[in-house]
Formats: structure tokens, C-alpha cells, sequence
């Protein structure tokens, strides 16, 4: 990774576009703080959620007076309480991530990168985990916009180390995640134990979980040729091959065998699965993609 | 079409599989030393052969290595390593394929036929079919080129002996790898130049180091070359069994193979309708610009006579032949050098006829087929005669003839030499009782011209003043003993002798004593079966047969390999020569007068008789005329008599180059064979020297239309059209083959088109 593409995650003609941009969770989680989040709780915000009778003990401030002058009884008003948001980004730097060009890590921390933004710009909670077979390295929660500087230089530290083991490292996660919030995992979920198992444990965190599920150009249209002895970039195992049509056509498939079994396995569990290949323009990806996965608005 | 879509790939593997089938076929017949068989039927029926190009060895490391790396290319032996994000669905691809990854592999592999086209290119390269070109192993060829005179000429670029070498090259290379073939070149002589060897490279370099000559053409002994070594007689008896070097018994070999002759030639020289061709085959490949179109005229003859009452006066004649077709005019210049320094010039010019020729006619045969003739052609012909007075006649004159002004395309015959020496007589002794035949010749003034002559009778033999020191002391050139003879070896004189009606010593005289092993027997009318006119004492003899003898003598104990000159029937030698050291005892075994006087033979009265006597006197007497010397040709034996008690000798060639040295040895006379270059050629002794000169002079060289036709033996052979030169196609499947590969290899590492 070059020390260009390092300084380069953001740029900030986009972060002024992502401003625009929020995190968009279908579950509505209590936050600790408040933040510019309407919070299921009805607090204390200026937004006017709805009336209820009256009862013993409730703050005589929120009395709708007018109400009372009108129809003689007394009805409370409500509104919505403004809360913060746990965003979690969880960050696969295996060494099985740097790979493909651009490399897969780069585009996954670029994405966790303008994520992050959004989630701080709007006041969220962002918390950015990177793990490969543990949880690596970890960001402590951040908050509003002057933490950006914080997100970023984390982004940039990270580095591709050590085999992965998503299980292992999402069981890690989901014993140390105490809130609920938003969960996006970018990984590339080349896993020889499966990814099923990982997911389970998000899934029974009540996380409202988003797989970004990244691989390279060159993993989806492999461009060797001849007899090759392949190496694993993680543990050495090598695999050797005599490349032919029916052997990549067969790989293809493997491939969107694999793919689809991700998809699938993810519906069925209400969880998100967005494809990213590296090479998808980083920016639209943000900005229309995830948009119209429901992922920002 | 889906169904080609599908099935393409299928057809392609079994058609190729079934073009493999002939060439392994093929292979497999040759290992099983077949290939004989199979190229005849090959020739037979499609007109080509094929030939293992290889060594069986390397064929067989060429064949598997196709093989071997379709192993290495399974075996994976040697692989690049490739890093990538993980193996993991690399892995299940594999595993997946292995379920059915030879079904995976036949269905849509084109490096399978790609691998399959290699192997048929290598498989049918090594097998180096041919078409138009003979197979087999073992098959014999005569490549015969002319190197005479007349194939210097230049009508056609650059000159007749180049085309004809080009055309030799491309027989050479239109024979199957496994013929043997030998070269031989020819002039007046044969010469082998490439023994039979089925190495072309060989061949055809011996055939580029021909060079051009200025000699004669005689194809006799070019085609008897041939012959033999093609065919060689063989015999079952060695010396062990003949042990006193009598003559085997030679046979042809029971099944002899026909052998082709390729002959390189424009045919300009006698037929040889004597020849026997046996198992050759003559091809006559005409050579030269054909048609009547010859531009040469040459000059063919040059003579020079003393006028016989004033010497110092000569008569030289000139002959000059016109072969061009139309009227030439000539102009022939004279030189005359005496003693080195320009005497006089003379010139004269002439308008010479053009050549008649007559079309070659076509004849019928008895088989009902017409057999071409040659045509007979007339070159123009007219004799320029010079007078050259006050010429010393005790000087050596060299003349000089030319063609003044003169272009054609043959320059060799545009001059010619004469060297006039001083005559010489010969000094003859005539011993024996008196025999008026033989003093009519001797003492006839013609002969007296060239010859002294001396007569003794028998018994003065011992007289030690008038024979026996004059003898020893090499006095004489010739000594004739009529009836007659010295008692003792050791009292015969030191000069060439002539044995009449009496053999020579150890011999006796019929009815004495005879030493051991020899014998003398008297046979009674005996008649003459047989003669060579090759010796030069029976030359220009003819109808000898019609000689009557009455008695002759059966002369027993002769040495082996006697030359035998004339014959008789019942077995019986009648004219014969001896070697004496450096002297010949010629001996006729009959008398021409017997010892009462009467005639024991017709022969007198024959023209032939005084001719013999007239070549025993220049072949034996050492006589040196001009008007009687012969024109030596290049490439002929110069015979130089310089005289008695000379052992060395040295010949300077025309062009001063290094003169030669020539020792007598056991010879009577020198033989010069260096007359490779036309000129003045000078040779030198302690004592003396003389000139020579060498002149092509003949009409069959400088007429340079080449013959369409020859006549060998009864059978005329017509010049026929060249064999075509074989296109080798072998060496185009090996360039297929590594097409193939290339293609195969960037198909292989591009991978868009897997």
C-alpha cells in the first residue's frame, strides 16, 4: 500500500458529498449519549412524537396547556428523544486482504473510512475493529465530526497481518461488544471454516449487521496461465493447478457457488450482503450502491 | 450446425489419429527392414518414397521426445509458483474436476491437437517422404561429365562444362539418400573422381571440382569404367590357385543390377558402336545450346613438308573447317619462329562453305517403332597452303597458325602449333643371309630418306669389330635379325631388334637343344585368326587375314603377359614383343624367305607388308621427321626418343611453368602425359633439346552442335528429358511442426483461447 493511497482514503471533495449521508438502521437501538438520532425512547428532543393522557407522576413541563384550555384534560406531550447510534466497523486486515489491485484491505478501509465519516458526522458512536484470526487492533468508540482525524489515522496504521479465522475473531467481537447498533464487516470471506458460524454470532448480538463482501479483480477473473503451483498468501498450502477452460469455468462457478451461498445465507438471517469487488469506483459505491442497499440515506 | 459444434472436436482427434496410422505404419517397416518394399509400392503407385532421414537411433529419441513432453506436461514436473489470497476454491475447482477430468480433457482440448499435429509433422518428417525422386537402398548411378575440349565452349552462360555440372548436381540430388553413386570425368581419358558413395555432398563436390580441358572425347573408356565398377566380374580363383599369374577365369555376376549412366556430354565424340552396354542404362543428357546454330570455325588440321629436293624450303598446309551455317570468311595468319626469334609472317583468307547438316531422320525398327537417327552434317572445309622459303634445315622452326580476327565461341581451335625439328635417321643393321624382299624396302631411296642401313651375314655376328662392340656400345637404333640370331643373351646389342624366322636367344633355332622351359616346334600352314592395330607396328594394318604362311614356328616358354600382335589359329602366337630393359625385341615366328630362298609367305605382295616395315622403322628405329610426326592432343602421351645412353630428361609446358622431370627407367623411350595445355611444349636433355607441340585439330570438338543422339553399341541413345528434381517435403514438415508448437505455446501461456 502506498503512502499516496494511504492519504488518499478520503478525499474532500467526497467527504463534503457523504455529509449529506447518514447511517440507516431498520432496528432503533438506545444509545448512551444523545445524539442527532431518534432514539425508540421518547425524550426530551424537539421533535414531536405524539399525546398521552396525563398520569401521576409525569412532568407537569410537558403538559400541553393549550390542550388543556381547549378540551379540559390533560394530555402530555411527547417527543422523540434524540440518540446516538453504535456503528461498528468491523475491518478483515488478514493477510489474505492484501491482495488484488487495488488491493482488497485498501478498498475495505476506504469504504470503513466514509462509513465512519457518516456515522460521526450524524453523531454516531463509530467503533472500528480490525481482526484477522482475533481481533487485531481496535479503535475506542469516537464521536462527531473532529474525531475524523482520529478514524482516519487509525485506517492508515492498518496493515495486512496474520491468517484470518472469522469465527474466532467475531466470537471475540460479540463477547466484547456490550451495545447494540449497526455492524458493518468488511471481509472478503475466503475462510476455509465458512463464514456461517462468524455470522451467528452477529446475528445473536441483535446487531443490525452489513457484510461487505470484497474480492479482487483478479480473484473473480483469475488471469493465470499454464501449470502453476498456487501458494496461499495465509498458510502456504499450495495447490497446483493446470489452468484450462474447464478448470476455470469450474472455478467460476465455485466462485458464484460461494457468493451465492454468502447471499443467501445472509437473507435468510436479515443481514445485508453487499458484493464489492475492489475495482467498483469507490465513491459511487458509497454514494449510490449503499444507498440503495438502504445502507445510507 | 450444433451438432459440428459439438462434434468438431471429436473429428479432429480421429482424423488425426487416423493420419498418424501410415506414418507409424511406415516406421514400423523400416524397423522391420522393409523400406524396400514398401518405396517400391510407394513408387509404384503414388510416385514417391520416403527414406528414415535420421539415424534408427535418433529417430527414436526424435519420435518419444514428442511423447516425453506431453509426459512432463501431465507429470507437472516443473511448475511456477503463484501466490494468491487463498487456494481455497482453487482446491474444490480441482477436486471437482478430477471427478471426470479425462471426459474434461478430450472434450474441448485443442492442445491435445495441437500436440497430435507436432507429433504427425515430426512422425512424416523423419520418414523424408519424396515425390519424383527414387527410393530404395542400394541402387547404383554413373554420373559421367564431359571434360573435353569442346565443352568449353560458351553458347550457353557461362560455358557447356558449368551447365553440365549443374545438371550432374541435380541428378545427384533427384536419387533416393540410400543410392550410391560415382563420378567420373572424361576426356580422350576416364578418370574416377568420386569412388560410389551415397554421401551427395560428397558427390556433388567432386562433380564442382571438375575442371575444363582442352582434350579429345573418347567415351569407350569411360563407359568400360563404368561398367566394370558397377558390375564387376568376379572370380572364384586367387593366386593360390593360379600361382604362375595366368589369366582368371572372370564371370559376370549371375544377376546383374541395371545401372543408370548418367551421361553429361554434347556428344561431340565417335560413336562407340563396339561397346557392349550390358547392365547399363545410358541417359544422354545433351548439353549446349541445341540446333545448328554452332558459331565456330576451327582450325583442324596443321601440316608442314620439306620440299624433297630443296630442304630449306617447307610447304605448310592449313585446314580450316567452317561450322557456322552459313559462308564464313576467313583469315588465317602464319608465324614462323626459327630458333626462338620471329622469321617470318604470313596470312592468307578464304571464304569457307557453310555447314550442310542434314536433319536427323527417323528410321523404322524392326519392333514397328521408328528409331531417331543422327543426322549427318558437313562442316565447310577449305586447306590454306603456305610456301616458307629459305628455312635452315638444320634448325628447329616453330610454327604458329591462327584465325585472325576471328570470334566465335569456342576459341581453343583458333590456333594451332607445329614445332619442325631436324630430321634424324635411324641407324639400322641388317643381319642374315641375303633376303631380296627385305632389301627391296631397305633399299628403297624413300626409305634411305630416313634411315641408314647396314647389312651383315650371319657369320660376321661374331666379328667382334663389325657386331659385337658396335652393339655393346648402342651404335645402332635397330638391328633386324632375318633367320638368324646371337648365340647368347648377352651378345643381343643394346638397340631395339627384330627377330625374323628365328627367335631370340635363350631360344634356339627349331630342332637343337633348348634351354629349360623353352620350346621351338615348326607348324606347318598355319592362318592368321587374329591382330592388334593398337601396337604401333601393325598401325594402319589391314586385311592381314589374306597373309598365307606356309610354316611357322610354335615359339613355347614365353614370360607372362606377353603382348601379343598377331595370332594363328591352333593356339599359335606369330607376331609378338619382348622387354629387354629399355630395349624391344619384336620377333615374327615365321620367315619371309625361308632358308633355300624361296617365299614362305603372300605378304610381300600385300600393300600391308611394306607398311609394317615402315612402323617397325619409326616405331622401333627412333626416327625423328616433321612430316611424319603425328599431332599430339592435349591430354595424350608425348613418347620422346631423345636417343641412345639418355636416362633424364625434363619437359618445360608451354606456359614456363615447372618443368617436369622424366627418368627412362626400364623404358625404351620417355613418356611425357603432361600435354594437358595446347602450345610449344620443350623438353631438354644433357646434350640436347627438342620442342613438341600439342593442338587439339579435331573436327568432332569444334563441331559444337551437341547431338541429340548416340550411338552405344547397337542401341541409340536419344538425349532424354531431366529427371525432375525432387522436392523435399520433410524438411517443411519439420517447419510445421515447429509452427505447431509455437502456436501451441502462445495459445497455451494467452489462455483467451484455451
Amino acid at each position: 500500500m502506498t503512502t499516496e493511497a494511504k492519504s488518499n482514503l478520503l478525499t474532500p471533495d467526497f467527504l463534503h458529498r457523504l455529509e449529506q449521508l447518514e447511517l440507516v438502521s431498520r432496528k432503533i437501538f438506545s444509545g448512551r449519549m444523545k445524539g442527532e438520532r431518534l432514539s425508540k425512547r421518547k425524550g426530551q428532543s424537539v421533535e414531536f412524537a405524539d399525546y398521552r393522557p396525563y398520569t401521576v407522576g409525569d412532568d407537569l413541563r410537558f403538559l400541553d396547556w393549550n390542550l388543556l384550555a381547549r378540551l379540559d384534560k390533560l394530555f402530555l406531550r411527547i417527543f422523540h428523544e434524540e440518540e446516538d447510534l453504535h456503528v461498528y466497523l468491523l475491518i478483515d486486515n488478514s493477510l489474505s486482504m492484501d491482495f488484488g489491485t487495488p488491493s482488497k484491505l485498501h478498498f475495505a478501509k476506504q469504504v470503513a473510512a466514509a462509513l465512519g465519516f457518516v456515522g460521526l458526522n450524524n453523531l454516531d458512536r463509530v467503533v472500528v475493529e480490525a481482526f484477522n484470526d482475533k481481533l487485531s487492533q481496535n479503535m475506542p468508540a469516537i464521536r462527531g465530526r473532529r474525531s475524523l482525524w482520529r478514524l482516519l489515522g487509525f485506517l492508515d496504521q492498518l496493515g495486512p497481518a496474520g491468517p484470518s479465522d472469522l469465527s474466532k475473531a467475531m466470537r471475540s467481537f460479540s463477547l466484547r461488544c456490550s451495545g447494540k447498533g449497526v455492524a458493518i464487516l468488511l471481509s472478503d470471506f475466503l475462510d476455509k471454516n465458512g463464514f456461517e458460524e462468524a455470522l451467528r454470532y452477529l446475528v445473536a448480538r441483535q446487531l443490525d449487521i452489513y457484510v461487505i463482501h470484497v474480492l479482487a479483480p483478479e480473484e473473480i477473473n483469475p488471469e493465470v496461465a499454464g501449470d502453476v503451483k498456487l501458494v496461499d498468501i495465509e498458510d502456504s498450502d499450495e495447490a497446483e493447478i493446470t489452468v484450462s477452460r474447464p478448470l476455470l469455468d469450474r472455478y467460476k462457478k465455485n466462485l458464484d457457488a460461494f457468493r451465492g451461498g454468502l447471499y443467501e445465507y445472509c437473507t435468510r438471517r436479515g443481514i445485508t450482503c453487499i458484493f464489492a469487488p475492489s475495482d467498483t469506483p469507490f465513491e459511487g459505491l458509497v454514494l449510490n450502491y449503499l444507498r440503495r442497499k438502504g445502507l445510507v440515506q | 450446425m450444433s451438432w459440428l459444434a459439438r462434434g468438431w472436436f471429436s473429428v479432429a482427434v480421429f482424423g488425426l489419429l487416423l493420419l498418424a496410422l501410415p506414418g507409424l505404419y511406415l516406421f514400423g517397416l523400416h524397423v522391420a527392414g522393409m523400406e524396400t518394399q514398401a518405396n517400391e509400392w510407394l513408387e509404384a503407385n503414388l510416385r514417391m518414397s520416403f527414406h528414415m532421414a535420421l539415424p534408427l537411433a535418433a529417430a527414436g529419441v526424435l519420435l518419444s521426445l514428442p511423447f516425453l513432453l506431453v509426459l512432463l506436461y501431465f507429470l507437472k514436473l516443473k511448475r511456477k509458483a503463484l501466490q494468491v489470497s487463498s487456494t481455497f476454491l482453487w482446491k474444490k475447482s480441482i477436486e471437482d474436476l478430477h471427478v471426470n477430468s479425462l471426459f474434461q480433457w478430450l472434450r474441448k482440448n485443442v492442445l491435445l491437437l495441437l500436440q497430435l499435429l507436432a507429433v504427425l509433422g515430426l512422425i512424416y518428417s523423419i520418414l523424408a517422404p519424396k515425390f519424383f525422386a527414387r527410393g530404395g537402398q542400394g541402387r547404383r548411378y554413373v554420373i559421367l561429365v564431359d571434360n573435353s575440349a569442346s565443352m568449353g565452349a560458351t553458347d550457353v552462360a557461362p560455358n557447356r562444362l558449368e551447365q553440365a555440372k549443374d545438371a550432374a548436381i541435380a541428378e545427384i540430388d533427384a536419387a533416393g539418400d540410400a543410392d550410391a553413386g560415382m563420378v567420373i570425368a572424361f576426356n580422350s581419358a576416364a578418370e574416377i573422381r568420386q569412388s560410389f558413395t551415397s554421401n551427395k555432398q560428397v558427390l556433388k563436390q567432386a562433380v564442382r571440382d571438375i575442371q575444363a580441358t582442352f582434350r579429345a572425347t573418347r567415351i569407350e573408356e569411360a563407359l568400360s569404367l563404368a561398367d566394370s565398377l558397377a558390375n564387376p566380374t568376379r572370380s572364384t580363383e586367387d593366386v593360390a590357385v593360379r600361382p604362375d599369374a595366368s589369366p582368371r577365369a572372370y564371370v559376370q555376376p549371375e544377376t546383374p543390377d541395371i545401372t543408370p549412366v548418367h551421361l553429361f556430354s554434347d556428344g561431340r565424340f565417335p560413336d562407340a558402336p563396339d561397346f557392349a552396354t550390358g547392365s547399363l542404362r545410358v541417359q544422354f543428357h545433351a548439353i549446349g545450346q541445341p540446333g545448328p546454330e554452332v558459331d565456330n570455325v576451327g582450325i583442324v588440321g596443321f601440316s608442314a613438308t620439306r620440299d624433297d629436293f630443296d630442304p630449306s624450303r617447307m610447304f605448310v598446309n592449313v585446314r580450316v573447317q567452317n561450322y557456322r551455317p552459313k559462308d564464313s570468311a576467313v583469315k588465317v595468319g602464319l608465324t614462323v619462329y626459327v630458333e626462338n626469334r620471329l622469321h617470318k609472317e604470313y596470312e592468307k583468307s578464304a571464304s569457307i562453305d557453310g555447314r550442310v547438316s542434314e536433319p536427323a531422320k527417323s528410321q523404322a525398327a524392326p519392333e514397328g517403332e521408328e528409331k531417331p537417327v543422327p543426322g549427318r552434317d558437313l562442316p565447310g572445309e577449305v586447306n590454306l597452303s603456305f610456301e616458307v622459303p629459305e628455312v635452315d634445315d638444320r634448325l628447329e622452326i616453330v610454327l604458329r597458325a591462327r584465325l585472325e580476327g576471328n570470334k566465335d565461341v569456342f576459341p581453343a581451335d583458333d590456333a594451332a602449333f607445329l614445332v619442325v625439328g631436324v630430321v634424324r635417321k635411324a641407324s639400322v643393321l641388317v643381319v642374315g643371309p641375303p633376303n631380296p624382299v627385305l632389301n627391296a624396302f631397305f633399299d628403297d631411296p624413300a626409305t634411305r630418306v630416313v634411315c641408314e642401313v647396314a647389312k651383315l651375314t650371319k657369320d660376321e655376328l661374331g666379328d667382334k669389330v663389325k657386331y659385337l662392340e658396335p652393339a655393346q656400345q648402342g651404335k645402332f637404333d635397330l638391328v633386324i635379325f632375318d633367320r638368324c640370331a646371337p648365340e647368347r643373351e648377352d651378345q643381343l646389342p643394346q638397340a631395339n631388334t627384330v627377330f625374323v624366322g628365328r627367335p631370340p636367344p635363350p631360344w634356339q633355332a627349331v630342332g637343337q637343344k633348348q634351354p629349360e622351359g623353352k620350346t621351338v616346334e615348326r607348324v606347318d600352314q598355319p592362318a592368321i585368326k587374329g591382330w592388334t592395330n593398337q601396337h604401333g607396328l601393325l598401325r594402319y594394318l589391314t586385311g592381314l587375314h589374306e597373309v598365307g604362311l606356309y610354316e611357322a614356328y610354335r615359339i613355347g616358354g614365353l614370360p607372362p603377359r606377353t603382348p601379343k600382335l598377331m595370332e594363328g589359329d591352333r593356339d599359335l602366337l606369330l607376331m609378338f614383343t619382348l622387354s629387354r630393359g629399355p630395349y624391344t625385341d619384336a620377333v615374327l615366328a615365321f620367315p619371309i624367305v625361308n632358308d633355300i630362298g624361296e617365299w614362305n609367305t603372300n605378304w610381300p605382295l600385300l600393300p600391308s607388308f611394306p607398311l609394317f616395315w615402315r612402323n617397325v622403322l619409326y616405331t622401333l628405329g627412333n626416327i625423328r621427321d616433321a612430316s611424319a610426326e603425328e599431332n599430339v592432343q592435349p591430354g595424350q602421351v608425348k613418347t620422346l626418343k631423345p636417343g641412345p645412353g639418355i636416362n633424364k630428361l625434363q619437359v618445360t609446358p608451354p606456359n614456363n611453368a615447372q618443368a617436369t622431370q622424366l627418368d627412362r627407367g626400364t623404358r625404351a623411350d620417355f613418356a611425357f602425359g603432361g600435354t594437358d595445355q595446347m602450345g610449344v611444349y620443350s623438353s631438354s636433355w644433357d646434350g640436347g633439346s627438342r620442342r613438341f607441340a600439342v593442338n587439339l585439330l579435331d573436327s568432332d570438338e569444334g563441331n559444337l552442335q551437341p547431338r541429340p543422339g548416340i550411338r552405344i553399341g547397337a542401341e541409340v541413345v536419344t538425349a532424354g528429358v531431366p529427371d525432375k528434381r525432387p522436392r523435399e517435403l520433410w524438411k517443411w514438415l519439420i517447419l510445421a511442426a515447429l509452427v505447431v508448437v509455437l502456436v501451441e505455446w502462445y495459445v497455451y501461456n494467452q489462455r483467451v483461447f484455451v
